[in-house]
């Protein structure tokens, strides 16, 4: 196997599931499409010669996860985008929480609530582990705005999280 | 600030902080305990709960493997075009350079020239070999890759580059007056054959859904085609698709998804089966036609035998797709709810196999008697979606499986549950249609039930199943599961009849013209009826298809009928003036290959009712074919119009209908706000 394969086959392995949640949450739940953008991602990762450099790999399959789904959306307009509605401003829900057992279910329940871009922020930085200046560049707003809304979405979504387990 | 809404905690947290920043900050959490406090929660919150909890832990992946050769087959396909991009520039170099010698060559310079052109004939021959050898290499590798794509596309390439040599070669020829005969004209001036590939239209891209485009039947005079011709239908995918693309999508159904005889027949009329021994009723039907008041809607409807006693035992292979395009909540879960209804009804006798595809084939369970129940949910409950789509070799397992279990006295049918990306080309395709048709021969058919949005592709699964000698039907809620797989699961598993045709004669004193309603795609020459190897549609115990025909009556001019008037033909009429048309139907019994001929008494014109005295069912299915006329925007919808059709439905739906009929009226209703 030569170099070059092996690269490609380590970034299938690090990458692939990550770009398929990530495409699958910007794209409202279509895993099918997502898994088609994925395969685009890794096709296009592919003709660079897998020459992305390791510490840029990730913001790199990201952002051109990102972009391949923007495109898709302009040209098929049956295909709803998050990042386009989802302003920042737009307020959290806060509607109470039903109760939910599952730590890993309530959780999910209380993600959802959160404005669509503060959903995205925390995915990208919790389940990605992309710094606040990779997310910046992503998503092209600056990096202390990035802090300031980071951290609005991970109070919301403690209270929303814990005001459920106090119901227990 | 409110301290708790200071940013940098979360920064911290998720360390963020620069190192200067890092260290003020936790000078400042020493002396405030407060702040101390709200970094240890948050930090515990994020540690503890949202780094746990691997959201996206369940999402199908392709892997390093499938993804390697994903890629690699990509690249073979950019590879391929490149090269058919060159070898069509390199042909058109060519061809220019050979015009400008043939230029050369006019007749004052012609001694001159004369041995140029032949050695560039020859040469050009030689060269035409090679670039047909090397097509051939070509095709080999294409049909490892997708041949779908690269077969349209070569043909597309082809075309353009043979444009462009036709054009050039007009201008030059123009150019040069008189065009030289003493040689043999140039090879790229003969008509060059296409490759035989069956060019398809392109599918709907806009919802990475396909549907067949298909042209509407036209009126037809009497006077030129006293005889239609056609092959019995009992799908109903097209109305529930369209129901769920007003109901789901809240918009109306691309105009090729709209099939009049599928939504006629998913709809169940409340017909007496036959009497006698004859597998089919007929129950006809004449009333004005609502949307075009000087036309008459004549109905036939064939209602098949009921089932009578107890369903003999089956032999069913249930295939399943479980690739990664089945993952969605309708497609895979949805399926395995629905086998799970329709094995609740699988008895001793019964044999039941279950075979899934995906990036291999796997039969799950091989022939278990029908009340192994536990046995059956067990397996059907740990199917995954995830991976490609092997769907040739699953349903060439399924035949396996079937033929190993066959039953002489039973059903034996393979029951395909997929969303339609089979991942094959074109050539394929019919490669699969030939091996299903021949299955179909030993005694096995095949039924299809198709899930799923996005990528569903309809006119593959309506090709497939009508090969197979079976039914197809789309199931877009557990209702529809129910409806299809218990309800009228005698008539889905029971063939009462195969290659069940129909042939209506009309009689010119009665009827100028007429247009068949829908069955485009089920329309046959004349002199198939009584060909006994044309292939034609199945009918199931208990199944009623409904055929509508606009008719003209006598006297009155036929529309759009693209022929004049015939001089000599205006044959007087025979028979009973009052006579309006002959039925026969020609099937043949399930396991016989002689067909059998029904013959029904003429049609008197005197069955004529007007539309508020017809009879409940058809003035429904009037109502129906209103609809559908209107969703397809038919040249032929005359003064139909949603609004139009509403009051229909309203009129002709009573409240005590059948829940199906006022599901209808509510979609109608539906569509009505989405135009």
């Amino acid at each position: 196997m030569n170099q070059k394969e092996q690269r490609f086959r380590d970034a299938v392995q690090a990458y692939e599931a990550k770009l398929v949640g990530y495409a699958t949450f910007l794209l409202h739940g279509d895993v099918s499409r997502a898994q088609d953008v994925v395969q685009d991602c890794f096709f296009k990762y592919w003709r660079t010669d897998c020459k992305v450099e390791d510490t840029h790999l990730a913001p790199w399959l990201f952002k051109v996860c990102r972009n391949r789904v923007y495109e898709l959306v302009r040209k098929n307009s049956r295909v709803s985008f998050l990042g386009e509605e989802a302003e920042l401003d737009v307020p959290d829900e806060q509607t109470s929480c039903p109760f939910i057992q599952d730590d890993k279910e309530r959780l999910n329940h209380c993600l959802e609530r959160l404005a669509p871009r503060r959903q995205e922020l925390v995915r990208q930085k919790f389940f990605l582990d992309l710094s606040y200046k990779e997310i910046a560049e992503l998503c092209g707003i600056t990096v202390s705005n990035v802090g300031v809304q980071l951290h609005n979405a991970i109070q919301s979504l403690r209270k929303c999280f814990e005001a459920n387990e106090e119901e227990r | 600030m409110e301290m708790k809404q200071d940013p940098r905690i979360t920064a911290y947290v998720a360390g963020e902080l620069s190192e200067e920043e890092k260290v003020r900050f936790e000078t400042e959490m020493k002396e405030n305990e407060a702040l101390r406090d709200e970094v240890e929660r948050v930090r515990k919150f994020v540690t503890e709960t949202l780094s746990k909890h691997d959201l996206d832990g369940k999402v199908p992946v392709l892997g390093p493997d499938a993804m390697m050769e994903e890629v690699l087959r990509r690249e073979r396909i950019a590879r391929l075009k490149r090269r058919i991009l060159w070898r069509a520039i390199a042909a058109v170099a060519v061809v220019a350079l050979m015009v400008t010698v043939i230029r050369l060559g006019n007749p004052q310079e012609q001694k001159e020239v004369a041995f140029t052109p032949t050695q560039l004939i020859g040469q050009d021959a030689k060269s035409a070999a090679v670039n047909q050898t090397d097509g051939a290499v070509s095709n080999v590798e294409a049909e490892a890759v997708d041949r779908n794509m690269i077969v349209a596309e070569k043909v597309q390439e082809k075309k353009k580059s043979f444009e462009v040599l036709g054009s050039s070669i007009a201008r030059k020829s123009k150019m040069a007056m008189e065009p030289p005969r003493l040689y043999k004209p140039a090879p790229p001036r003969k008509p060059v054959p296409e490759p035989p590939v069956q060019y398809l239209p392109p599918p709907d891209v806009r919802a990475g859904e396909r549907y067949q485009q298909f042209r509407e039947n036209q009126f037809l005079a009497v006077t030129e085609n006293p005889l239609s011709t056609f092959s019995l239908d009992v799908d109903t995918a097209s109305w529930a698709n369209i129901r769920r693309y007003i109901t789901q999508n809240h918009r109306l159904p691309p105009a090729d998804a709209v099939r009049l005889e599928e939504m006629l027949n998913y709809f169940r009329y409340s017909w007496k089966g036959p009497s006698d021994n004859a597998p089919f009723a007929l129950h006809p039907g004449l009333t004005e036609c609502p949307w075009n008041p000087e036309h008459r809607l004549l109905r036939l409807a064939v209602k098949a035998r009921e089932p009578e006693g107890p369903r003999p035992p089956v032999n069913l292979v249930l295939l399943v797709d479980v690739s990664g395009s089945m993952y969605s909540e309708n497609k895979l879960p949805l399926l395995k709810r629905a086998m799970r209804m329709l094995a609740e009804n699988f008895r001793e006798q019964d044999s039941i196999s279950l075979v899934t595809y995906a990036n291999g084939t796997r039969v799950v369970l091989d022939g278990v008697p029908g009340t192994e129940q536990g046995t059956i949910f067990r397996e059907l409950d740990e199917l995954q979606a995830a991976g490609g789509t092997y769907g040739e070799g699953g349903i060439q397992l399924a035949y396996q499986t079937a033929l190993k279990h066959f039953k002489r006295d039973g059903v034996n049918r393979v029951i395909l549950g997929t969303d339609g990306d089979f991942n094959v080309g074109i050539s394929d395709l019919g490669e699969l249609s030939r091996f299903i048709a021949k299955q179909a021969k030993t005694g096995v058919f095949l039924s299809i039930m198709g899930f799923g949005m996005g990528n569903y592709h309809d006119s593959t699964l309506k090709r497939l199943s009508s090969d197979g000698n079976g039914n197809y039907g789309y199931i877009d809620t557990i209702n529809e599961a129910r409806k299809l797989l218990v309800e009228q699961l005698d008539s889905t598993l029971v063939t009462v009849a195969k290659d069940v045709k129909v042939q209506v004669e009309f009689n010119p004193a009665q009827v100028a013209g007429y247009r068949l309603l829908g069955y485009e795609n089920r329309v046959l020459a004349k002199e198939d009826f009584n060909d006994d190897k044309k292939d034609a549609g199945e009918v199931g115990a208990g199944h009623c298809v409904t055929v509508l025909y606009e008719i003209v009556p006598a006297g009155q001019e036929v529309p759009a009928t693209k022929v004049d008037a015939l001089k000599y033909q205006k044959n007087t009429p025979a028979g009973e003036a009052d006579e309006l048309a002959t039925i026969k139907i020609r099937y043949k019994e399930p396991k016989e290959d002689t067909s059998k001929l029904l013959q029904f008494p003429a049609l008197q014109n005197k069955l004529f009712q007007p539309f508020a005295k017809a009879d409940e069912e058809l003035r429904f299915a009037a109502t129906v074919a209103s609809f559908g006329l209107v969703l397809r925007n038919s040249q032929f919808k005359g003064s139909a119009t949603i609004e139009s059709t509403l009051r229909l439905a309203e009129q002709t739906i009573p409240d005590n209908a059948a829940s199906e009929r006022k599901e209808f009226l509510s979609i109608v209703r539906q569509a009505t706000a989405l135009k």
